[in-house]
């Protein structure tokens, strides 16, 4: 579901800015924005239906769309794109049925759940299913800051943001095309108003775009405007849905995107952090006893945090799998568990230092890295770092650190089968065959019902064949 | 009179349906390495229904046209002498397994990934340089297999209205699909064999036609690695 080409992106988002464009103030567009009431905080109380939901009367476009987003909702299921843990959904869903309104809207139907993606995103479907990806519950601290996503997203439902915006967006299409046939006629432009015209022809799905990438300021305004209310209500700390905005502002990974997805859209970013702080301050000028749920957050999204770690290591991460096994071991210093992550990121970081350097965050710098990683599979990338200045240098060192790690697990607990399949993966890159065969054995016999251990199996045949000295070892994670 | 450029390109594409160019691993073409049977990765298909309003996905067309175009496809390669197993990872085993799910899915977002580069130059499969790691060995039912075969479908279907315009403006007027299949070694993960043909047609109605396509387009790999084997390439 994440996976966009990043040309699709810029066309979808050219598509979208001008659709916004033309929706301008039109009628049927964005309703007014619902004022915060001054209601004491955790009242318990539950929002009612706003006149939008009310007074909405599903047309045959809407319908049309109802049934694709259903099938869709099925199809996210059968792809393995929805993250199946269930003490994670029943969270999500425990926390998303507390702010949802008293009566139900037309046609939907409420569904809370967590998806396998590293993206910081939160997404809603018109029909009620409400996902919100591993990244971004990586990336929150606690429960204040994704109720107030959630109450967002329920915003877009309840108001039929979804539906409103497909009606206006099909009205401009032919609109559109005439003018490119136009403009086509005219002159057989090609150029940009060809580009343009295969974009409307091939265009994505507005659900998608919109819930992904953001509808109008106003309607984002008016979701925020309940989420508030939604918070107060239940007795949140308004202060942290600005400090989850702030949060997604800046991640571990150099920032490679030419145009972020919305929860992480910078300029949009920058505005909502200040009238929701600004909101916090009129709403509750002496915040004491207000609710924020950090530990209870941590001990339920550990799993969801772990996975989304492993999922940054497998598609090429590592700093952001770094980056969450150091907070899961601040955390909870004497897991094992969590140290042996951290070993599997800090060996797969290669020649990256853990944080990104200032070097790598110009405009050339990222350039350059887009281009290698458009034109580079992931193992020429990593062979091109560690040509780069001092890359052995930082490949060493992590290599060092990865040791380190695995070996002050297995200081807490010899049985970590993970710290031996990690150390075994060390030693393979090194060459050192005999010792990784060794440690991979270890980790085969500790846990022989592992889902890689044929993967394992093969590497240790492999390694006790006699391959010649200084062959080049596979790059693995 | 002056004859469009364009008008002559779409003539040309409206009189053929193209099996492009096909692209062999070296140690495939060598013989080093042989395929005899195959596991059907599930096929991703995305078809757009695109009129004067726009264009809408056709989620459960496109559903459909995974499961037809699939056995389109296994019927080829059986034909060809291939095992190919498509039960392993059919809709009702997936259903009950989500580990397994998880496990399939992050291998067609590695083959994802490395078909934007194949796909940017198709040619450096003949150099060996496309990889999904040996994370393929990931997957139990890879284990009994020599490859994993990957599918992946996208098309538009056009409404008649928008296909009217199209002719008048010299713009698309045509149903189109464009089709990639990977052949993947289900030890290393080494992209064995890639093809990419066009169809000219609905696939949504007209899945089992392609059948001339997808023939055309295992041509080359039926050529390197033949299901009965080439003593002469051991």
């Amino acid at each position: 579901m994440g996976q966009l080409a990043v040309k699709t992106r810029f066309l979808a988002v050219l598509l979208l800015a001008l659709s916004c464009y033309l929706t301008g103030q039109e009628s049927g567009g964005p309703a007014p924005a619902q004022k915060p009431q001054e209601t004491s905080s955790g009242t318990g109380e539950k929002l009612s239906l706003p006149h939008q939901a009310q007074d909405f009367k599903f047309g045959k476009i809407d319908l049309e769309m109802l049934k694709q987003v259903d099938a869709f909702d099925s199809y996210m299921e059968e792809k393995g794109w929805v993250y199946n843990d269930p003490e994670t959904n029943a969270y999500l869903d425990r926390l998303g049925s507390s702010l949802v309104p008293a009566q139900t809207p037309e046609n939907v139907k409420w569904r809370f759940r967590a998806t396998r993606d590293l993206e910081v995103n939160a997404f809603a479907l018109p029909n009620g299913s409400i996902y919100v990806n591993s990244g971004l519950l990586s990336r929150m601290e606690n429960e204040a800051q994704v109720v107030g996503v959630l109450a967002h997203e329920i915003t877009h439902v309840v108001n039929r943001h979804t539906y409103l915006g497909y009606r206006s967006s099909r009205k401009k299409m032919v609109a559109i095309d005439i003018m490119m046939a136009g403009a086509k006629g005219a002159g057989f432009a090609g150029g940009s108003a060809a580009i343009v015209a295969t974009a409307m022809g091939n265009m994505l799905p507005l659900i998608v775009i919109s819930t992904i990438y953001g509808y109008s300021r106003e309607l984002e305004h008016e979701a925020d405007v309940y989420a508030v209310n939604a918070l107060q209500l239940r007795g949140y700390d308004l202060r942290e849905f600005s400090r989850g905005f702030e949060l997604l502002r800046k991640g571990p990974e150099v920032d490679l995107s030419k145009e972020p997805v919305f929860w992480a859209s910078h300029p949009k970013l920058a505005d909502r952090v200040q009238y929701v702080a600004k909101m916090a301050t009129q709403l509750q000028p002496n915040a004491t006893s207000l609710r924020v749920g950090e530990r209870e957050y941590r001990e339920v999204t550990q799993n969801v945090i772990r996975y989304n770690a492993g999922l940054a290591i497998m598609l090429g991460r590592p700093r952001t799998a770094v980056a969450i096994a150091e907070h899961l071991i601040a955390e909870e210093p004497n897991n094992a568990d969590n140290l042996a992550l951290l070993g599997d990121a800090y060996r797969t970081l290669g020649a990256r230092t853990p944080v990104p350097v200032q070097e790598e965050l110009t405009d050339e710098s990222k350039n350059e890295a887009r281009k290698r990683i458009r034109k580079m599979t992931m193992v020429e990338y990593d062979k091109a770092l560690l040509g780069d200045a001092h890359g052995v240098e930082r490949w060493e060192a992590n290599v060092a650190r990865s040791e380190e790690t695995y070996r002050k697990a297995l200081a807490m607990d010899p049985n970590n089968a993970n710290s031996h399949r990690g150390l075994g993966f060390l030693y393979e890159r090194k060459d050192q065959r005999t010792t990784a065969a060794e440690e991979f054995r270890k980790y085969v016999e500790l846990a022989p019902g592992a889902k890689d251990a044929r993967q394992i199996k093969l590497h240790i045949e492999s390694l006790e064949k006699a391959a010649p000295a200084g062959a080049p070892a596979p790059e693995h994670p | 009179m002056k004859v469009k450029a364009s008008l002559v390109a779409a003539l040309v594409l409206l009189c053929s349906v193209q099996a492009l160019a096909q692209f062999e691993h070296p140690d495939l073409k060598s013989g080093k390495k042989q395929v005899r049977s195959l596991l059907f990765m599930p096929a991703q298909v995305k078809l757009t229904r695109v009129g004067m309003k726009g264009a809408e996905p056709m989620m459960e067309e496109s559903r459909q046209t995974e499961i037809d175009l699939s056995s389109v496809i296994a019927n080829v390669l059986q034909q060809l002498g291939y095992k190919v197993n498509r039960e392993a990872l059919a809709p009702a085993v997936l259903e009950k397994d989500s580990d397994l799910r998880y496990a399939v899915d992050d291998l067609q977002k590695k083959f994802d990934d490395e078909l934007r580069r194949m796909s940017r130059k198709a040619k450096d499969v003949r150099k060996g340089r496309f990889t999904l790691g040996d994370e393929v060995t990931k997957l139990p039912a890879g284990e009994g297999v020599d490859a994993l075969l990957f599918v992946r479908a996208e098309g538009q279907v056009l409404t008649g209205s928008k296909k009217a315009f199209g002719l008048l403006v010299a713009g698309a007027a045509f149903d189109m699909a464009m089709m990639h299949f990977g052949v993947v070694d289900a030890k290393t993960g080494d992209i064995l064999y890639f093809a990419r043909p066009v169809a000219l047609r609905n696939l949504a109605k007209d899945s089992e036609k392609t059948e001339g396509v997808v023939k055309k387009s295992f041509k080359n790999f039926a050529k390197a690695s033949p299901a009965g084997g080439d003593p002469a390439k051991k």
